[in-house]
C-alpha cells in the first residue's frame, strides 16, 4: 500500500488486520512523516522510535501467530505530555516538570495499550494546560500546518497538529475550558470533549479537577467513536467516573439521515460578539444539517455568562491549590505567561470555590430544561472570531493579546462547568485559509448522539478531510 | 458580595507565599472582580440546602436516553 499517512484510524486498523499492511510499515511511515515534519511543526515533546518500532514488531508477529490484542492492534498513536508512563519523564510542557519521571502509568494509556495501539511519543501542549493558544515558552511553540504563523490553538496542541499533519492516526487530548476543541477547530480535525467522569484521569496531569475532561484528536468521526469505545468507563482507580452503561459509538458513528432529530441554533450567549466570518461557517451547517433532514431551530439560551464566572472560580480555586507549593518555591521556573495567569487564581476566595461548585446542579438543571426540552443538540461556535496570529496573542501583545485571550475560551467554558459532551467537527474556512470548527453539544453522555450527528454532517461534507499543504 | 481589592490580594499572596508587587496585585483584583461580578448573578439563586455534590447526581439524573 502506498500513502499510508492517508489512511483513517479506522481504515489503518483494519488493513493491518486485513494484513494488507504491517504494523512495522505503518509506524516506519508515521516515523518518516514525523521526522520530517517536527523541524516545521513542534509537534512532538519525545519520540519514542525504538520501543515504538519494537512494539510494532511484536504486533506483527502476534497477528502472524493469529492474534490480534485489540481493535487499534498495531496502530501509531501519540498523546500530549500529560499522560503519564511509569518510568518515563512527562514534562507537562514545564521546566518545573522537566526531569519529573512518572511511577505510575495512565489508565487511558494501559486501555490503548490492551487495545494494540502502539505510542510513537509524547506531544506538545500549553504549559501545564493553562492557556488556549497553544504557545510554550519551554519547549517552543507547535506550529499550525495551515500556516505557522497563526496559533494551533491549545491547550492540546501537539495533539491537534499532529493528526492533522498526518503524523499519527489519533491522539488524546485533555479539555478543560476547550484545551481539546479549541486546537481540533483551528488545525482542522475531529475532536471530543467527553461528558464529565466518563474518561478516567488516573495518572493524568489534573489543571482543574473539577472541570478537566480526557478525550481524542481524530480525523474522522468513525476514529473519534473506536477511540472513545477503548478508553471510556468507570475506572477503580478514578472515583470521579461514572457506572452509567457505554452506549456502541462505533454503531452510532455512521453517516446516516437525521430525520426527527432537532438542531439548535443558540441565540444569546453564542451569538454574542460573533464575527460574520464564523457566522457564515455556522450559516452554511445548519443548512447542511436541514438537508440531512433534521430540524433546524433557534433555541434561546440560558445565562451562561454567570456560568462562565463558575468556571473561572472552579479552575482558579483547582490551579491555586495544585500550584500553590511551587509558585512560593520556584516561580521563577513557570513561563511568564503561565507565572501571570496562575497568579490570577489569588482572586478566588474559598467562598466563591464552594459555592461555584454549589452552583453547578443548578445551572445543569436550568440549561436542560430551557434548552434540551427544544433541541437534541445544539450547533455552536467554538470560538467567536477567526483565528489569530501567533504574533497577536503573544506576552508582549498589548491589549490585542488581552482581549483575544478573554474572548478565545468564552464560549468552551461554560460547557465544563455543565458537564456536557461537545464534538468539535472541522466545518470550513474563514477567508484566512485557517479551518474553522463548530461544536455539537448534547445532554450528559451524550456522545454516540453527537457522533451520529456529526457522522452524517461528515458524509455530506469533505471538510474532514482536507490536508494541509504544507503537510503534503 | 464586597469587591476584591489589591490588598485582598497581596493578604492572599503573603499567606501562600508568593511574590507579587501591589501594582499587580491591583491588576489581580480588577481581573478576578468582573468575572466574580459575572458568576454573582448564578450565586444569588443558591439555597441553603445546595450543595456540591448535587452535581454528579444530576449529571447521571439527566442523561440521554439510550432510545435517542
Amino acid at each position: 500500500m502506498s500513502d499510508l499517512h492517508t489512511l483513517t484510524l479506522t481504515e489503518a486498523a483494519a488493513a493491518i488486520r486485513d494484513k494488507k499492511v504491517s504494523s512495522v510499515e505503518l509506524t516506519e511511515s508515521s516515523l518518516k512523516r514525523i521526522k520530517a515534519f517536527q523541524p516545521k511543526f513542534n509537534a512532538f515533546v519525545r519520540i519514542d522510535e525504538e520501543s515504538a518500532l519494537a512494539g510494532a514488531r511484536a504486533c506483527d508477529a502476534a497477528l502472524a501467530a493469529g492474534k490480534s490484542r485489540g481493535p487499534l492492534h498495531g496502530v501509531p498513536l501519540a498523546h500530549k505530555d500529560m499522560f503519564y508512563r511509569r518510568g518515563l519523564v512527562s514534562t507537562c510542557g514545564s521546566k518545573v516538570r522537566a526531569n519529573f519521571v512518572a511511577d505510575t502509568t495512565a489508565t487511558v494509556l494501559e486501555k490503548l495499550d490492551a487495545a494494540g495501539a502502539l505510542q510513537l511519543g509524547t506531544l506538545n501542549m500549553t504549559e501545564f494546560a493553562y492557556g488556549p493558544t497553544g504557545q510554550n515558552a519551554f519547549i517552543g511553540d507547535a506550529r499550525n500546518p495551515w500556516n505557522p504563523d497563526y496559533i494551533t490553538g491549545g491547550s492540546s496542541s501537539g495533539s491537534g497538529v499532529s493528526v492533522a499533519a498526518r503524523m499519527v492516526y489519533a491522539a488524546l487530548g485533555s479539555d478543560t475550558a476547550g484545551s481539546v476543541r479549541m486546537p481540533s477547530s483551528i488545525c482542522g480535525v475531529t475532536g471530543m470533549k467527553t461528558t464529565f467522569s466518563r474518561v478516567s484521569r488516573a495518572g493524568c496531569m489534573p489543571l482543574s479537577q473539577s472541570l478537566d475532561t480526557i478525550g481524542p484528536l481524530t480525523r474522522t468521526v468513525a476514529d473519534n467513536a473506536l477511540m472513545l469505545s477503548v478508553i471510556a468507563g468507570v475506572d477503580a482507580r478514578d472515583a470521579s467516573t461514572s457506572n452509567v452503561p457505554l452506549s456502541d459509538y462505533l454503531a452510532a458513528a455512521k453517516p446516516g439521515s437525521l430525520k426527527g432529530l432537532r438542531i439548535g441554533i443558540p441565540r444569546g450567549y453564542f451569538d454574542d460578539k460573533l464575527e460574520a466570518d464564523v457566522k457564515a461557517v455556522q450559516d452554511a451547517a445548519a443548512a447542511v444539517y436541514r438537508e440531512l433532514g433534521a430540524e433546524v431551530l433557534e433555541v434561546q439560551m440560558p445565562d451562561l455568562d454567570a456560568v462562565n464566572g463558575a468556571g473561572f472560580m472552579l479552575t482558579w480555586g483547582d490551579v491555586h491549590t495544585i500550584h500553590s507549593q511551587w509558585m512560593a518555591t520556584q516561580a521563577g521556573d513557570y513561563s511568564p505567561q503561565t507565572r501571570g495567569r496562575i497568579e490570577v487564581t489569588l482572586g478566588a476566595t474559598a467562598r466563591d470555590y464552594v459555592d461555584a461548585q454549589r452552583s453547578r446542579a443548578r445551572a445543569l438543571k436550568e440549561f436542560n430544561a430551557k434548552v434540551f426540552s427544544r433541541c437534541d443538540a445544539v450547533l455552536a461556535p467554538v470560538h467567536s472570531f477567526p483565528v489569530p496570529k501567533i504574533a497577536d496573542v503573544d506576552v508582549s501583545g498589548g491589549a490585542t493579546m488581552l482581549r483575544i485571550l478573554d474572548e478565545i475560551t468564552r464560549l468552551m467554558r461554560p460547557v465544563n462547568v455543565l458537564g456536557l459532551p461537545a464534538l468539535s467537527l472541522p466545518s470550513g474556512f474563514t477567508p484566512s485559509g485557517l479551518p474553522c470548527g463548530l461544536q455539537l453539544i448534547g445532554r450528559p453522555f451524550a456522545e454516540a448522539l453527537l457522533y451520529r450527528v456529526g457522522a452524517a454532517y461528515q458524509g455530506a461534507t469533505d471538510w474532514h478531510s482536507r490536508m494541509p499543504t504544507a503537510a503534503a | 458580595m464586597s469587591t476584591l481589592t489589591g490588598e485582598d490580594v497581596l493578604a492572599t499572596a503573603k499567606r501562600a507565599g508568593w511574590s507579587v508587587s501591589p501594582a499587580r496585585a491591583e491588576e489581580i483584583a480588577a481581573a478576578a472582580n468582573s468575572r466574580i461580578t459575572s458568576f454573582d448573578k448564578l450565586r444569588a439563586q443558591l439555597t441553603f440546602d445546595e450543595d456540591a455534590a448535587g452535581f454528579m447526581t444530576t449529571l447521571v439524573a439527566l442523561r440521554q436516553e439510550e432510545s435517542k
